[in-house]
């Protein structure tokens, strides 16, 4: 829990500052795919690993699975029939029996309509939404982060001594 | 120093930039990696021996004394766990071990495990021994050892024990060789002359006296009913008025008197109606009694055999003489075995419905589960194959072998179908100490057609002694037969509730022990056992676990009637004649008395009736008769009066036109 708040304020840090995108923009896909994947999958877990091991932004991985789980509880009919279509092609039947037989492989639950669905959809679009991210956080950047900066009220909050605190506090324990 | 003191403002800048950071996170993954080298290292030189000793403990509570476990060898990259030198110490003799096993354990495949299935590949029970000697004496716990015990024993082995010790005590101290000693003895010497001396209730004697006090009570009833009906007064009277009625000329008058005639009639129709209703009530009453009296024979038989058994008269059936003499001993030797089989088959999983590996869908939930042709599937438990052996010497460090037993189970599996084996196993080896020798079990473990399970066993033990086995231990014979050599085969079927078994046991060089209260039957029965130094027996165990049936075939029964009917079967017909005698004797007079009052009552009330029933038809006969007449006369008067009217009209209308 004390991971998670930490992450979720670097992540509101680094949305203000002006580096680490990428960071933010990989953290924002992989949890679009944690969120679309049903919990305790296999392939979950993988991503929940990279998410720890690789610097990518893990607060905006959480966030961003939390908010697209309700998404993809909407779209669980859509991923149902995508999901229903790829298993039952005839042209794929072999590959999905030799996965099905295989160790480990059926833990991924890969022979669900749903799992199927959603993580098909989750790994097509995930380029696209990386660089989707991208934009927006810049964006974000340019339009929101920048206007507050300079409304009276961010420059009377800059010039309290509390502010100067932080900032020479941030500079010596922050990371 | 001027130089260091003067360090540029450039320097410093540079002093400060961070080095840029990796994509990988270097700080989790080290404090991962010395997590799992921990881990490891504590596998590698911890982990067996903090199992060895909470093996150790736990075993030693559940044991109430010392368990010593010498070593656990577990490897996670063979998936085993091998335990060696495990000795449980024995509660009551703590210089000894109840059980000791020199190795156990098995490997699983890691392929079945990462489908979360688990298959044995190997496991081993190996140097299993018992009541072996310690190098020194084992700690015991004696605090709950009572109080499990009692709640070890279950209901089904108490059941058991109660069953063949039942069985055991009734058959074998009282057999049909106490009948043959009572007949040797003196053929039911024991029956009383007289019988009116002992207090026994004949069925047939109380049938006597209950129907003789019937045919007295009826007599009475008959009588009157007989004498109305020999008489027929009433009737007599009636059909004394409907004579005297004579048809008189005018036509109203006549008219009247068929009327009367006509009740009259129905008058007699009731009293012969109720003459008859009389006569075929005591008809049946004749008949009735009749009747029991001929089912006096049956209740004569049931005396005769009553009286048998009161004075315990023996019936002599050589051909079920194995019956009895082995049952008990077919029975102690089989049913121990019968309940592990009872207790193992509780185990044994039901039949569950059998999934089709075809591509249908599941509905789930959430979206539907495909299911694919499964190419390499495993149950989820499969034991493949244990090997087993077991070894003893008489005393340790000695070469004499006590027993030697080795054998395997194979695939015991929870779904044998999908193995396309049953589970089988087999036993082999020898026991020199008890002189057992070529001891083998083996059979399956399959479904039959009833998609049920049943294991089909099979087996013989070549040869073993038999150092006594006691036949009969009434007070009148002692038998048991001792240093006997037999050999054993066996073959059945045991299903889920029932079983079918077969066994096939041959004795030689047979030593029978013999005492009997009296010399002279002693020698007797020397003589004839001596005539049977080899037999065999062919038994069938069926039926109910807990209860079951069992059959014997023997040519002991042959051997044994061929010699000993010419000592006891005229000692048996003399008894039972004595015992006819002595019932005829009782009952014969009475039933003779019986039969006369009856034979009286035939002749006196049923003969006379039949007279009786005669005059009834012609009474009947004569009504009808009367009746006929009477209304041929009124019709014949009628017609000639209207004859002789028209004639006179016709003379008067002849004089009136002149002609």
């Amino acid at each position: 829990m004390t991971f998670l708040l930490k992450e979720i304020f670097k992540l509101i840090k680094l949305l203000n500052s002006e580096t680490e995108t990428n960071q933010i923009a990989m953290g924002l896909t992989l949890g679009f795919i944690l969120g679309m994947s049903p919990l305790l999958s296999l392939q979950g877990l993988l991503v929940l690993l990279m998410i720890l091991i690789f610097r990518i932004q893990a607060g905006a991985a959480f966030i961003a699975a939390f908010f697209f789980a309700f998404i993809a509880y909407l779209l669980d009919p859509v991923f149902h029939s995508i999901g229903k279509s790829i298993l039952t092609m005839d042209s794929l039947k072999n590959i999905f029996t030799i996965l099905y037989n295989m160790p480990i492989v059926p833990f991924t639950r890969f022979n669900n309509t749903i799992v199927m669905g959603s993580g098909v959809v989750s790994v097509v679009s995930t380029p696209f939404l990386f660089f989707i991210f991208v934009f927006i956080v810049k964006k974000y950047r340019v339009v929101v982060v920048e206007k507050f900066q300079n409304t009276k009220f961010w420059k009377a909050v800059k010039a309290t001594a509390f502010y100067k605190w932080y900032v020479t506090y941030d500079q010596y324990f922050g990371n | 120093m001027t130089n260091t003191s003067e360090t540029s403002p450039e320097t410093s800048k540079k002093k400060k930039v961070k080095k840029p950071k990796g994509p990988i996170r270097t700080g989790l993954v080290s404090i991962i990696v010395i997590f799992c080298t921990v881990v490891f290292c504590y596998c590698y030189f911890f982990l067996d021996n903090h199992i060895r000793y909470v093996l150790s403990k736990v075993l030693t509570n559940v044991n109430n004394a010392e368990v010593d476990i010498a070593d656990v060898s577990l490897s996670f990259k063979e998936g085993s766990i091998y335990i060696r030198g495990i000795q449980f110490t024995n509660f009551d003799e703590p210089e000894y071990n109840s059980i000791q096993i020199g190795e156990i354990g098995y490997n699983v495949s890691w392929d079945a495990l990462l489908r979360a299935k688990i298959v044995i590949e190997d496991a081993k029970l190996l140097d299993l021994a018992f009541n072996q000697k310690r190098k020194k004496p084992g700690k015991i716990y004696p605090k709950l050892k009572e109080e499990k015990e009692k709640q070890e024993e279950s209901k089904v082995v108490k059941e058991l024990k109660g069953d063949v010790k039942a069985a055991v005590t009734k058959k074998g101290e009282e057999n049909v060789l106490g009948d043959v000693v009572t007949l040797l003895q003196g053929g039911g010497g024991d029956i009383k002359d007289n019988l009116k001396n002992i207090k026994f209730d004949l069925k047939s004697e109380q049938k006597i006296n209950e129907l003789k006090s019937l045919v007295e009570k009826k007599q009475e009833q008959w009588k009157s009913d007989v004498k109305e009906i020999k008489e027929l007064d009433e009737l007599k009277k009636v059909y004394a008025k409907a004579k005297g009625i004579k048809i008189s000329k005018d036509p109203k008058t006549a008219l009247k008197q068929l009327k009367e005639f006509k009740s009259l009639k129905s008058e007699a129709d009731g009293y012969i109606k109720q003459y008859k209703s009389k006569i075929s009530a005591l008809k049946d009453d004749y008949k009735g009694l009749k009747n029991e009296m001929n089912s006096l024979d049956d209740l004569y038989k049931e005396d005769l055999k009553a009286l048998k058994e009161h004075f315990k008269l023996p019936s002599l059936n050589l051909s079920e003489m194995a019956q009895g003499i082995f049952g008990s001993y077919v029975k102690k030797q089989i049913a121990p075995y019968m309940k592990y089989w009872y207790t193992v088959k509780e185990y044994i999983p039901e039949k569950k419905p059998s999934k089709e590996e075809k591509l249908t869908p599941h509905q789930r939930a959430q979206g539907v589960t495909y299911h694919y042709p499964k190419k390499k599937g495993y149950p989820f438990f499969w034991l493949k194959e244990m090997d087993i052996s077991s070894r003893s010497q008489t005393e340790k460090g000695s070469a004499d072998v006590s027993y030697q037993l080795g054998g395997f189970v194979k695939d015991l599996s929870s779904n044998n179908t999908l193995v396309g084996r049953p589970l089988s196993f087999k036993i082999a080896g020898d026991m020199p100490a008890k002189k057992v020798n070529g001891l083998l079990v083996e059979g399956i473990v399959e479904k039959n057609e009833q998609e049920k399970f049943q294991a089909k066993v099979n087996g013989k033990v070549n040869s073993y002694q038999i150092e006594e086995l006691k036949l009969s231990n009434s007070s009148k014979l002692k038998l048991a037969l001792t240093d006997t050599q037999a050999q054993t085969k066996f073959s059945g079927v045991l299903g889920m509730k029932e079983g079918d078994l077969k066994v096939n046991t041959s004795f030689s060089s047979v030593d029978w022990k013999i005492q009997a209260e009296k010399s002279s039957v002693d020698k007797i029965l020397n003589t004839v056992f001596g005539r049977i130094p080899q037999f065999t027996l062919n038994s069938n165990i069926y039926g109910f676990y807990l209860v079951p049936k069992i059959k014997i075939d023997s040519d002991f029964d042959n051997k044994f009637g061929a010699s000993i009917k010419q000592y006891v079967g005229e000692e048996v017909k003399k008894a039972e004649a004595k015992l006819r005698n002595m019932v005829d004797e009782k009952v014969a007079n009475q039933k003779k008395e019986l039969f006369s009052k009856l034979g009286k009552t035939e002749q006196e009330y049923l003969k006379p009736l039949l007279s009786s029933e005669n005059n009834l038809q012609s009474f009947s006969k004569n009504f009808s008769d009367i009746g006929k007449k009477l209304e041929k006369e009124q019709k014949n008067k009628v017609k000639s009066k209207a004859k002789s009217a028209v004639k006179k009209e016709l003379n008067k209308l002849k004089d009136k036109f002149g002609f």
